[in-house]
């Protein structure tokens, strides 16, 4: 039986003392954020769900080395990180990154009731924006997708990338500059023209 | 603080994310200029950009696959499991396996070496000597000494004579093991004194005498004649062996008669000498030793009850065996008790075990 109004911790205990129920508790809550992140690391879709299986796999094969000294979130995204990463340098997938088509992305915003012409629109914008991300260092991509994209803390960015924060803040730094550099030329002058 | 020092900080001013009085800086200086001021919207602009990406739900079965797969490396067990335990458990078993083997095959080895190899070591002798004079012990070297297995008329086995002047395994101090080999000697003695009668009579197991081409010595060597040569040491053989309860059974159980006093006189004289032609490296008795032991044998040796020896001989010298036997005796009968054809391949590789009975000269 899950308990779902039980935290992390006392979800990570219980899975260490062999509740495996437990750890499916975790796994629905985190899928989402986990899912995302490494699908915006990859862009791919498919890609981005084997590799969210194996990243909850080696989560909870090594859940006994957690030792709760940061979130399970934190410890969760640096294995998915660096589960993209490996997969990521293995396709070779960032400079020749395809950003599906198919609109599978805007299956959780999706809008029936939208203006064709704005959602074919922005759906141009999104695959702009992915393909400027998969074309920056996965660790630039990754500081952007947790701090702009997951409003992820920059004390928590900095425990998962094991720098201090004022390395993750110059680097969001650079990697925003860099991310407007391959952006410019689409919308910053249009926007500036408006 | 110039535009340089204020690009730094643009992003932190875009996050709220600096001090009071840095913020402040900024603002102030971005309220006069323009570039930087540009450079703050692109950066806000592409922070819009990427928050403006849609959260992607991901696949529907997710959980379920994800669960499967844990419940499936839950039930079984990890890595370390499957490692150390057999670790643990099979490393010792393996090593007390090989252990045991090994045990196994040394024990194997030395109880089959004991049951085919000599119990002493006999140095290369002539093919066959026979030595009259049951009672008389040639050698006194402890190795070399037989054991006799029924003594009916032997209250002292010990030489008194000295040992062969050539005999090159008789070592120069022979002194004190001659009285080792007497206490023994005495003991068998007394112990054959108690032993049971044989059913088939006086029989008397001779000592100092061998086949000298028993290289195993494994047989006993004793003679019907008299062992003529001097230095010629019989194998010792294993008194349990020579008891009635467990004698062992031979390859080849030959009968001979003693020939009369003039023709084993004949006899052992070429037979003497057919052996000490081929004597190598010295063996030879002195002529003087001989003919003291050709006397002993000629006064007594055609009263000598029956008696039974033991010989070990190679296969393929089987038949010089029975010829030289046959120039020393009469070979009433040769009966190969275990010796088959077909297992003449087997037992190629070990010497043959003959038992000789000899019996008195028939003029007796």
């Amino acid at each position: 039986m899950l308990i779902e109004g039980i935290g992390d911790a006392e979800c990570v205990k219980r899975v260490q003392l062999g509740d495996v129920d437990s750890f499916e508790v975790l796994v629905r809550r985190h899928q989402k954020a986990t899912f995302n992140l490494v699908y915006r690391l990859l862009g791919d879709y498919d890609e981005a769900a084997e590799v969210a299986q194996e990243v909850f796999l080696s989560a909870f094969k090594s859940i006994h080395q957690f030792r709760g000294d940061a979130n399970f979130s934190t410890w969760l995204y640096r294995i998915a990180f660096n589960h993209a990463s490996t997969r990521r340098k293995g396709l070779q997938i960032a400079q020749q990154r395809h950003v599906p088509l198919d609109g599978t992305e805007l299956i959780g915003d999706g809008d029936a009731f939208a203006d064709p012409e704005k959602t074919a629109q922005d759906r141009e914008t999104q695959q702009r924006v992915q393909r400027a991300l998969n074309s920056l260092p996965k660790s630039d991509a990754t500081i952007i997708i947790l701090r702009d994209l997951q409003d992820a803390p920059y004390e928590e960015v900095a425990q998962m990338l094991e720098i201090p924060v004022g390395t993750v803040k110059s680097r969001l730094h650079r990697a925003r500059l860099a991310l407007k550099e391959l952006l410019a030329p689409h919308y910053c002058p249009n926007r500036k023209a408006s | 603080m110039n535009c340089e020092d204020i690009g730094l900080q643009l992003s932190g001013f875009l996050d709220q994310s600096l001090d009071g009085q840095y913020f402040r800086n900024v603002r102030e200086h971005l309220a006069g200029c323009p570039r930087c001021s540009e450079e703050l919207a692109g950066l806000a602009e592409c922070r819009r950009l990427v928050s403006s990406l849609p959260v992607v739900e991901p696949p529907v079965g997710l959980v379920m696959r994800v669960m499967a797969d844990v419940r499936e490396t839950a039930s079984r067990p990890g890595i370390l499991q499957r490692l150390f335990p057999p670790v643990r458990l099979k490393m010792p078993l393996q090593a007390a396996a090989v252990v045991l083997i090994g045990i196994l095959s040394v024990y194997l080895y030395q109880k089959e070496d004991t049951s085919n190899s000599p119990l002493a070591p006999i140095t290369p002798e002539p093919m066959l000597s026979v030595q009259q004079g049951s009672t008389k012990s040639e050698t006194v070297e402890p190795p070399a000494a037989p054991i006799k297995s029924q003594l009916p008329n032997k209250a002292k086995a010990v030489s008194t004579e000295p040992a062969p002047a050539k005999a090159p395994s008789a070592p120069a101090a022979a002194t004190p093991k001659a009285g080792i080999a007497e206490s023994r000697l005495e003991s068998q003695a007394e112990k054959f004194k108690s032993a049971p009668i044989p059913a088939q009579g006086v029989t008397t197991a001779q000592e100092g005498s061998s086949f000298s081409g028993d290289l195993s010595g494994r047989g006993l060597g004793t003679s019907a004649e008299g062992l003529r040569q001097p230095g010629v040491r019989p194998a010792p053989f294993p008194a349990e062996r020579l008891s009635l309860l467990s004698e062992p059974i031979p390859d080849y159980e030959l009968v001979v008669r003693r020939r009369p006093p003039q023709r084993a006189d004949q006899a052992t004289s070429a037979g003497s000498q057919d052996s000490l032609q081929k004597q190598s490296g010295g063996v030879a008795a002195s002529k003087s030793a001989e003919a003291r032991r050709q006397a002993e044998s000629s006064s007594r040796g055609n009263n000598s009850p029956l008696e039974i020896l033991w010989f070990s001989v190679p296969y393929d010298r089987y038949e010089q065996f029975k010829k030289e036997l046959a120039a020393q005796a009469i070979v009433e009968s040769e009966l190969p008790v275990a010796v088959k054809e077909k297992e003449a391949s087997f037992i190629a590789d070990r010497p043959l075990s003959i038992k000789v009975t000899v019996l008195p000269s028939a003029e007796r």
